[in-house]
């Protein structure tokens, strides 16, 4: 690869007691990159893009986010790092139940230190750009799955993440939605040249991505 | 504005029933708190505004010469009882100035011969009843109403009369040289004896409310996981999540300090009417400090950043979700039943004769068994706390073993699994009913102790309505005109002997509950003696010496016309003579101040099984929330909403019954055994309205919780779980 990765993971490893979930995993994201992490259901797939996402501790190896290790960081540290170069789009949207579509998305602005009357600004922009114009103030309770995941994507993007993580975007979803759900989520990361590593098993969503990685026990088992 | 208010005020109102709920915890803690202690600071101040009676005695106080000051002599005591109304005292000071540089009192100077001062309770007694001329018991003239700042309560019943210069110097009183009188109500300190019982009786009041406020502030910590786990996610630290988590609990300690201190405005009123010792508190001495009310609010909101934090320290708020840390659940040792076994094996010990003898033998001229009692008593009631989640455990695995059906079953292994967090919403109920009992089946003993001692009462044979006069300053024609009395139905001379009394055969059965031997003559004698224990039957004499003095007996139309009696003799046989009551003899006079513990043990059994009940039906709330996932795949899994109801219903009801049974069992044996040793005739019986309240509560209790079972329909409906 010519261009230097955004994310490289070298010979990581780790375990859940005797459970080897990476066993020395090595691998490289460009700038831009849609990546599909594929793989059978406890085969290390999510570990890694955990691993990959500052969310959890390796225990061995090394992760290199922007030329510098972030597996060394601490607590702090990490989540400085998730709000402000990482977004996250997971399976239930993770959204806060108490808060409305709106807050949500502007919640890492907030926790960001970005001026309240900015920061709303913005997540009306995102909530428009991914066609929730109107539901501002629903609550995610109130909002359908695929309403749901379309805040999660504006949650993720208004902070114009570097990485945008994704883990199973649309398994809470039925496959006329999943497929809306997955051509805005590319389609903005392409826009905005973000660098996307989503983790799933269904083909059909794989192939939005631009290269696939298999994860079986623990190691990277096939590139196509 | 920081994102912590920030997020607090969004989500706020999406919570608010859980911060109303916590509020109201934390407004019902700080209400019980200012009570209390408003309560307690009443009583010193009552005590205080005695200063100045009470340090008359005091020889470094009132008594110490000053040079050039003519002391007022005091006497604080009145030979005779007539200073009565109905069967209370009417606390009687008499003065006599020496000089004219004599001490004043501020607000009330030293009254002179046949004047006089009364208390305000006293002063409403004299005009609702002015056909019995109170007051002329103690003078000719009342010049004045005694300063409330003298005052103990507005209902004493006080006199402050002048006293001649021959009736200070006679032999029958005992007088005190007041060279000053203290002004200064400032109250002192406690005795290390009072302040062990307020800390006794404060932690048994506060040990619930502590434990409400702690289980309410967790309350749906499960949906507060969720939240913080995704906030986590979008990059929000620790720090954050904790200061978040903080801002909730202040916020609802505040609101609930706001809460509790207004309902404690409004109820200084009615507290200021609870009588204790028979009497009310002067409004203005419901109070509490600025200095206690500070110390009140900061500990109280400690407290529940504290309970909050304690409850959530084991949430890891993992970006990924909700996720625990690894933490096993400690079950209860062993060794935490042992300081139980130790407080009850020094009841055991009592209760063998040997003990009981050692006990009683060793009572009269040590402290010591009292002492063991006493570390007894502690040892069993926190004991009871220590072992109950272990005992909650042991029961619950025993049901568990004999059950064959299943919500039993899934019941019984939930307690016994999780018996620490149920038995804590229960807890407060232990201390509480275990104190109560105690003190209520000991008090139960003591009544039967004053039953007893009454009927050893030699007044105890008068004839109820029948009065004995006893003087030795009867005025000339004294019978005479006693008998001209409107209420007065017949009298009878009774005759003083050298150790006895002699009354005419022919009026013994008029006047008392004797009878003459058989065989006797109506002009014998019957002798009988009322001072000392209450005679089996009378011996007769046939002359009376020349020497024996003459007292009375009256009977009176009704017993009310007691107090017209009182006043009459006053004025024609002098202020220093005895009229007794056959109607009060019969009363046993309880202290009351064991009327009022009394009182006030049922109003912490009820007030503490009201928190527990709270208690419970939150927890078992939260508990429904935070085991929804568990429902719902039992539910999948063929269970009915019926089924979990029972489960439910059994897991919350199991230990409040069992605890309350223990404790109050516990209770009433402990306070048997305690009383067995202050005597062996001692009966005790506990009143109905201990059991009314026992079983009624639990009853209650049962009722809440079947009333919030519904909640399991719908946590457990697909619509609720569609992100499980």
């Amino acid at each position: 690869m010519s261009i230097a990765p955004v994310i490289s993971a070298h010979n990581i490893t780790k375990s859940y007691g005797r459970t080897h979930a990476l066993n020395g995993v090595s691998l490289d994201v460009a700038p831009g990159e849609v990546l599909a992490i594929m793989g059978p259901s406890g085969s290390g797939k999510s570990t890694l893009l955990h691993s990959l996402a500052a969310i959890s501790n390796i225990d061995n190896g090394e992760i290199i986010f922007n030329g510098n290790r972030i597996d060394k960081l601490n607590d702090n540290q990490r989540s400085i790092l998730r709000r402000t170069s990482f977004g996250f789009v997971f399976q239930f949207g993770q959204l806060v139940p108490e808060l409305t579509a709106i807050d949500n998305v502007v919640l890492p602005l907030l926790l960001n230190g970005t001026k309240r009357v900015q920061a709303y600004e913005s997540a009306n922009t995102w909530l428009d750009k991914v066609g929730l114009n109107g539901k501002e103030n629903s609550l995610p309770g109130e909002l359908s799955g695929g309403q749901a995941q379309r805040v999660a994507i504006a949650r993720a993007m208004v902070i114009k993440p570097k990485i945008l993580f994704a883990d199973e975007p649309t398994g809470s979803l039925d496959s006329l939605n999943s497929e809306r759900i997955m051509e805005l989520f590319i389609g903005t990361a392409k826009k905005y040249g973000t660098t996307v590593i989503m983790v799933t098993h269904e083909p059909s969503i794989a192939a939005y991505a631009d290269r696939e990685v298999v994860v079986r026990d623990g190691k990277i088992s096939g590139v196509k | 504005m920081s994102i912590g208010w920030l997020l607090f005020r969004k989500s706020g109102k999406r919570s608010i029933g859980r911060l109303v709920l916590t509020a109201s915890a934390v407004a019902l803690g700080v209400l019980m708190i200012l009570a209390f202690t408003a309560v307690v600071n009443a009583l010193d101040t009552r005590s205080a505004h005695s200063n100045w009676r009470l340090d008359i005695f005091d020889e470094n106080i009132s008594g110490k010469i000053i040079d050039g000051v003519n002391p007022v002599e005091v006497a604080l005591d009145t030979r005779g009882n007539l200073n009565k109304w109905r069967n209370n005292n009417i606390t009687t000071v008499s003065m006599f100035k020496t000089g004219n540089n004599s001490p004043q009192i501020i607000g009330m100077p030293i009254p002179s011969v046949g004047e006089y001062y009364v208390s305000k309770g006293l002063d409403k007694i004299i005009k609702d009843n002015p056909d019995i001329s109170i007051g002329s018991r103690f003078g000719s003239e009342q010049i004045g109403i005694i300063p409330d700042n003298l005052l103990s309560s507005p209902d004493s019943l006080e006199v402050v009369r002048g006293m001649s210069q021959q009736e200070a110097s006679s032999a029958t009183i005992h007088t005190f040289k007041a060279y000053r009188f203290n002004d200064n109500t400032s109250i002192r300190d406690h005795g290390i004896f009072i302040l062990m019982i307020l800390i006794f009786g404060a932690t048994i009041l506060l040990f619930p409310i502590v434990m409400f406020v702690s289980i309410a502030t967790q309350l749906g910590s499960a949906q507060r996981e969720k939240r913080y786990a995704a906030m986590r996610l979008v990059g929000a630290t620790r720090s954050q999540i904790t200061h978040i988590m903080a801002i909730e609990s202040f916020v609802s300690a505040v609101a609930g300090v706001i809460l509790g201190s207004v309902a404690y405005l409004i109820a200084r009123v009615p507290l200021a009417q609870i009588r204790f010792d028979n009497e009310r508190f002067w409004p203005n001495d419901i109070n509490v400090s600025i200095k206690q009310y500070c110390l009140i609010v900061i500990i109280t909101i400690a407290l529940c950043l504290i309970a909050n934090w304690w409850g959530m320290r084991h949430v890891q708020t993992s970006p990924l979700g909700i996720a625990r840390t690894q933490r096993i659940i400690k079950n209860s040792h062993f060794w935490s039943i042992i300081p139980l076994l130790l407080g009850l094996s020094v009841f055991v010990f009592v209760s063998t004769p040997v003990g009981n003898k050692w006990f009683a033998d060793n009572s009269s001229d040590s402290m010591m068994p009292l002492l063991i009692l006493m570390v007894g008593i502690l040892f069993v009631m926190f004991g009871l706390i220590l072992a109950g989640s272990w005992l909650t455990s042991k029961i619950a695995k025993l049901f568990a073993k004999k059950t064959q059906r299943a919500p039993i079953l899934l019941a019984t292994k939930r307690i016994a699994g999780y018996s620490k967090q149920v038995f804590r919403s229960v807890s407060g109920v232990v201390l509480a009913l275990f104190a109560g009992s105690f003190y209520l089946t000991a008090v139960s003993g003591i009544d039967s102790f004053y039953a007893q001692s009454v009927s050893n009462n030699g007044y105890s044979q008068l004839k109820s309505d029948v009065a004995l006069i006893s003087s030795s300053d009867y005025s000339a024609n004294f019978n005479k005109k006693l008998n001209s009395q409107s209420y007065v139905e017949s009298s009878a001379i009774i005759y003083e002997l050298a150790d006895n009394r002699a009354i005419r055969c022919d009026d013994l059965e008029t006047y008392t509950d004797k009878i003459c031997p058989v065989g006797s003559k109506p002009t014998d004698f019957a002798q009988i003696n009322f001072d000392s224990s209450v005679v089996k039957n009378v011996s007769t004499i046939d002359s009376i010496p020349v020497s024996a003095t003459e007292d009375y007996f009256v009977k009176l139309n009704t017993n009310d016309n007691i107090e017209k009696l009182r006043t009459f003799v006053a004025n024609e046989a002098g202020i220093s003579s005895y009229v007794i009551s056959g109607t009060y003899a019969h009363i046993a006079i309880v202290s009351p101040e064991i009327r009022e513990l009394s009182s006030l043990a049922y109003a912490g059994i009820g007030v503490t099984l009201f928190v527990a009940i709270a208690s419970l039906v939150v927890s078992t709330i939260g508990g429904l929330f935070e085991r929804q996932r568990s429902f719902m795949t039992l539910r999948l899994s063929g269970m009915t909403v019926r089924q979990m109801k029972l489960v439910v219903f059994i897991e919350s009801i199991i230990p409040l019954f069992l605890v309350s049974i223990l404790a109050a069992g516990i209770g009433v044996w402990v306070g048997i055994v305690f009383i067995s040793v202050l005597s062996t005739s001692l009966g005790t019986m506990l009143s109905p309205f201990y059991f009314a309240i026992v079983i009624g509560s639990l009853i209650i209790a049962s009722i809440c919780i079947y009333s919030i079972l519904p909640i399991l329909k719908r946590i457990t409906s697909l619509e609720e779980n569609r992100t499980e």
